[in-house]
């Protein structure tokens, strides 16, 4: 279980408002007839910090490791971000330059 | 052919091109206009595994080489990658060359997508290019403005820009590329996924579409899936705005899968300046995972984890605040799973503080934490005899709690339990009353205050509480039982104050709540007639009452059902009067395995009402009936039913063996009374052995032979137990005959293993202890289990008990009962023979 506040896309200090405002665009954007797995893992997020008990509770005694190794952790952050920054020109450059050499070895 | 050439050939073919050379080199000089091509060829293969190595001035020799014996055209392309890779992206000329190149269409496919590749890799743009390349030109164009516009996240502008390249242009898979990238940045990661895949995987998008796949989850990566390369890792970081991590990243997640996570958490701690991070970006993912994979970690990684975590704090090398917070945090809740001890909790209240530094304070978390904290001291501990002391540890713990955050709920429930525990009634009293002001409309709480009340006679305010809390929640069985039970004890009040018309109006209440179903042991008609009879006959009038225990006998589910439940409720009214009620029910011949579920209901129920006159009497007399029972037919079901009750009631376990062994003698080899005759013969703090261990695999292989699910089951979670335990099970260190032998029931050498480098007083003093547990009752157990120093491990203590328990049963001095019935002698004697 990947972190509540990844998972909706929420600041840690956010409010029980905030949190409940994510999670209802999120769940109109991920129905649970249409994405049935995608909405479990919103449900769940949710229970986890909709209100100041949770939240507390969650920071206290949470026993969830939100992934299965260290790579993991990346892909499940990366599963769970709205939307990635684009590689400026020069890193673009760069990284396409550094993988064509890398290719070649 | 001959062999040297099928050699050289071979070797060309396989890449190895600088041995295939020198065959050639050597062939050339016998027949020259056959091999000069291939010498050509093998020198064009090694100069450009010199450029993939980044060896610019070593391919350059080697081109020169070629110019002497090769044509210039064959030497384009070869020369254009060399002038890229020397000058670098950027070269005007070589793009020129490039774009020429391609315009011309020398080349096999492979070789312009590398031109192609390289052109794109310049990322220039092309001002006036000559009219033979103008097409390509433009096309190039393209890709180049659709890339930049993807950088500067225009990903619209950049399928517009690359929208007029055809699926035949040598830029397609460029297209394709933007085409992904656009998607994922979008967040429409399953079309990136195909669009990504599909591209040529020897070309640089096909290998630059990595981080971009691995992100979009269109790879699934598992422990065997090989690594991917820093630049790969670092491109990934850094679209989720993390940079600098892949280096990192990669060599955590090596020792992650070499099974050493402290290893990895050091990387990662050594590498990335900001971790750990409670951020919300992938540096406090990274930081969540590796904390919390504690609790994931297989036993022995566990404990070596935990063990570097608690060096860095001991010795106080935490890297930042963030970091000892999250170690002192893993510390208590990984010690909170076995037993807290007292350096756990001040790693607590360390936590709590580093915890307010960084976020500034905040007294309901800091409430919720002192609550746990009393609450995990307060619950009962396995076989300290300092849990008294512990409650008065959590006493405190949880008033700083309530000081904290007086709405703390759970808190004032757990230090109310705490009261009660302690026996500090008044305190008890006060705090409920507070609660009832905090909380008027909390069942929980009305329910508490109701029963609270009804402990210390004052029955109206109780019986008005728990009506308050019937308002809340109409539904809640345990809210009418709550009033029955009141209105009874009330009844009986005013009977003994003399005052019967009020007494038979609190019975008449009851009545409301009266339930038709026979289940309900506090509310079902037959229970109720039962009970309100016994009042009338022991504090009103025997005739009205008589008839209604009659009533409720007949009405009951069978004569046994009502003797047991009757003579339980005799014996709360009238503790010291003869039981006429058990005493016709120790007299039942024919055990009904029928009614032995419903009365194990009713024995626990009698446990409810903590009365201790009850509960021996009542023990005695369920534990015959049951053994007496089980000679009789019986369904699986409802076996299982009753073994799994004797093995949630510890005094029951020995009582469960007598009924397996009656039941064995028309199944000996059922799984399921294997399984639980197992279970009962293990003291549950020792461990199993490796014995065991085989034995529970046997039992899987029959009740699968069976087709048992159930017991398969069972016996399944008892193995998934058995291994998340702190400790494997082990090799047996007490041989099954070595109490047979052995004076002391355990063996020198088992003694050694279990204590070893003790001194020879230290272990005769220890081995006399042993002797004496081993005559000792269980009421001198129990006794000493409460008694037993606080640094003594409750495992120690435990398998003492075990050994004891062995060694009596071995001398043939043990009972189901164990000693609680004393003698050999008179009444008991009987039903001791009976049972053994």
């Amino acid at each position: 279980m990947t972190n509540p506040y990844h998972i909706l896309g929420v600041a840690a200090d956010a409010d029980d408002q905030t949190i409940r405002q994510a999670y209802l665009k999120a769940v109109k954007e991920y129905s649970p007839d249409s994405q049935p797995k995608r909405f479990q893992i919103l449900s769940d997020a949710y229970a986890q910090i909709k209100d100041q008990t949770s939240r507390h509770r969650h920071i206290l005694f949470s026993q969830e490791c939100p992934a299965d190794s260290p790579l993991d952790a990346l892909i499940r952050f990366g599963s769970h971000c709205r939307q990635f920054e684009p590689l400026p020109l020069d890193a673009m450059k760069e990284f396409l330059t550094t993988v064509a050499r890398e290719s070649g070895k | 052919m001959s062999s040297q050439e099928r050699v050289a050939r071979d070797l060309l073919a396989s890449g190895r091109f600088r041995k295939a050379r020198d065959e050639f080199k050597v062939l050339c000089k016998a027949d020259r206009q056959k091999y000069l091509p291939l010498l050509v060829e093998a020198n064009i293969g090694l100069a450009r595994e010199m450029l993939g190595k980044n060896m610019v001035e070593e391919a350059r020799q080697v081109l020169v080489y070629l110019k002497t014996i090769a044509r210039p055209e064959q030497l384009r392309v070869l020369e254009l990658e060399l002038n890229v890779n020397s000058k670098g992206a950027g070269s005007g000329v070589a793009l020129a060359d490039m774009l020429e190149l391609l315009a011309l269409s020398v080349g096999s496919e492979l070789e312009c997508r590398r031109i192609v590749d390289q052109a794109v890799l310049t990322m220039e743009t092309v001002a006036n290019p000559r009219t033979e390349v103008a097409s390509t030109a433009a096309e190039f164009q393209m890709v180049v403005l659709g890339l930049r516009a993807i950088s500067e996240g225009q990903f619209q502008k950049a399928l517009d820009l690359v929208r007029p390249l055809g699926q035949a242009s040598i830029f397609s898979h460029w297209k394709t590329f933007i085409k992904g990238l656009a998607a994922f940045h979008v967040g429409e990661r399953d079309k990136a996924a195909r669009l990504l895949t599909s591209l040529p995987p020897d070309s640089v998008p096909g290998k630059a579409r990595q981080p971009y796949l691995l992100l979009a989850e269109a790879q699934p990566v598992t422990k065997n899936s090989p690594l991917p390369s820093v630049t790969v890792l670092d491109a990934a970081c850094r679209l989720t705005g993390a940079r600098g991590c892949g280096s990192a990243l990669r060599m955590a997640e090596d020792a992650w899968r070499k099974g050493k996570p402290a290893e990895a958490y050091r990387h990662l701690r050594k590498n990335i300046p900001s971790f750990p991070s409670e951020d919300m970006g992938l540096i406090g993912a990274l930081s969540e995972f590796s904390t919390q994979c504690i609790f994931l970690l297989p036993v022995e990684q566990k404990y070596d984890f935990l063990e570097f975590i608690g060096r860095e704090i001991d010795q106080e090398s935490h890297k930042n605040l963030v970091e000892q917070q999250l170690f002192l945090r893993l510390l208590v809740i990984k010690a909170a799973s076995v037993e807290l001890e007292d350096m756990d909790i001040d790693y607590w209240a360390q936590y709590l503080t580093v915890r307010a530094k960084l976020y500034g304070p905040n007294p309901a978390l800091e409430s919720m934490a002192n609550g746990w904290l009393g609450e995990l001291l307060s619950k009962p501990t396995s076989g300290f005899g300092g849990n008294k002391s512990r409650l008065k540890d959590a006493e405190p713990i949880l008033l700083e709690a309530l000081r904290l955050d007086p709405m703390n709920l759970k808190a004032s429930l757990t230090l109310c339990r705490v009261y009660q525990d302690l026996r500090q009634t008044s305190d008890r009293n006060r705090l409920l009353d507070k609660m009832t002001a905090r909380f008027p409309t909390d069942k929980s709480v009305l329910l508490l205050a109701g029963k609270e009340c009804m402990e210390r006679k004052a029955f109206k305010k109780g019986i008005t509480y728990i009506e308050t809390a019937l308002q809340v929640d109409r539904l809640d069985p345990a809210i009418p039982d709550a009033l029955v039970e009141g209105c009874l004890m009330q009844a009986r009040e005013f009977f003994q104050k003399g005052r019967d018309a009020d007494a038979r109006a609190a019975l008449d209440k009851t009545s409301i709540f009266e339930v038709e179903s026979t289940d309900n042991l506090i509310r079902s008609r037959w229970a109720l007639k039962i009970q309100r009879g016994l009042i009338e006959i022991n504090f009103g009038d025997l005739e009205p009452g008589s008839a209604l225990v009659a009533e409720g006998g007949k009405a009951s589910p069978s004569r046994a059902v009502f003797l047991y439940y009757a003579g339980l409720i005799a014996t709360v009214l009238m503790p010291k009067a003869q039981n006429v009620y058990f005493n016709e029910f120790a007299a039942i011949k024919e055990a009904d395995p029928a009614q032995a579920a419903i009365l194990t209901r009713l024995w626990l129920r009698g446990k409810e009402l903590d009365i201790p006159s009850i509960s021996f009497k009542s023990d005695d007399l369920l534990g015959k009936y049951l053994v007496n029972a089980s000679k009789e037919s019986f369904s699986r079901e409802l076996a299982g039913r009753l073994l799994e009750f004797c093995d949630q009631q510890k005094d029951f376990q020995s009582i469960g063996l007598a009924m397996i062994k009656n039941w064995r003698k028309k199944d000996q080899s059922n799984p399921l009374l294997g399984l639980y005759e197992l279970r009962f013969g293990i003291a549950s703090h020792v461990g199993p052995s490796s014995r065991d261990v085989a034995a529970v695999e046997a039992i899987i292989a029959e009740a699968t032979r069976r087709k048992d699910d159930a017991t398969v089951r069972l016996a399944r979670q008892q193995l998934d137990g058995w291994k998340n335990r702190a400790h494997p099970p082990i090799d047996d260190f007490i041989p099954n005959d070595s109490y047979d032998d052995d004076d002391d029931g355990i063996t020198a050498s088992a003694m050694d293993a279990l204590l070893p480098g003790m001194s020879p007083e230290k272990m005769r003093a220890f081995q006399g202890i042993l002797a004496m547990m081993a005559s000792a009752t269980d009421e001198t157990i129990e006794m000493m289990r409460k008694t037993r120093p606080r640094d003594m491990p409750s495992e120690i203590f435990e398998m003492l008990v075990m050994v004891a328990r062995m060694r009596r049963a071995s001398d043939g001095g043990d009972s189901p009962f164990g000693s609680r019935r004393g003698s050999k002698s008179g009444k008991n004697q009987n039903q001791q023979d009976f049972f053994e």
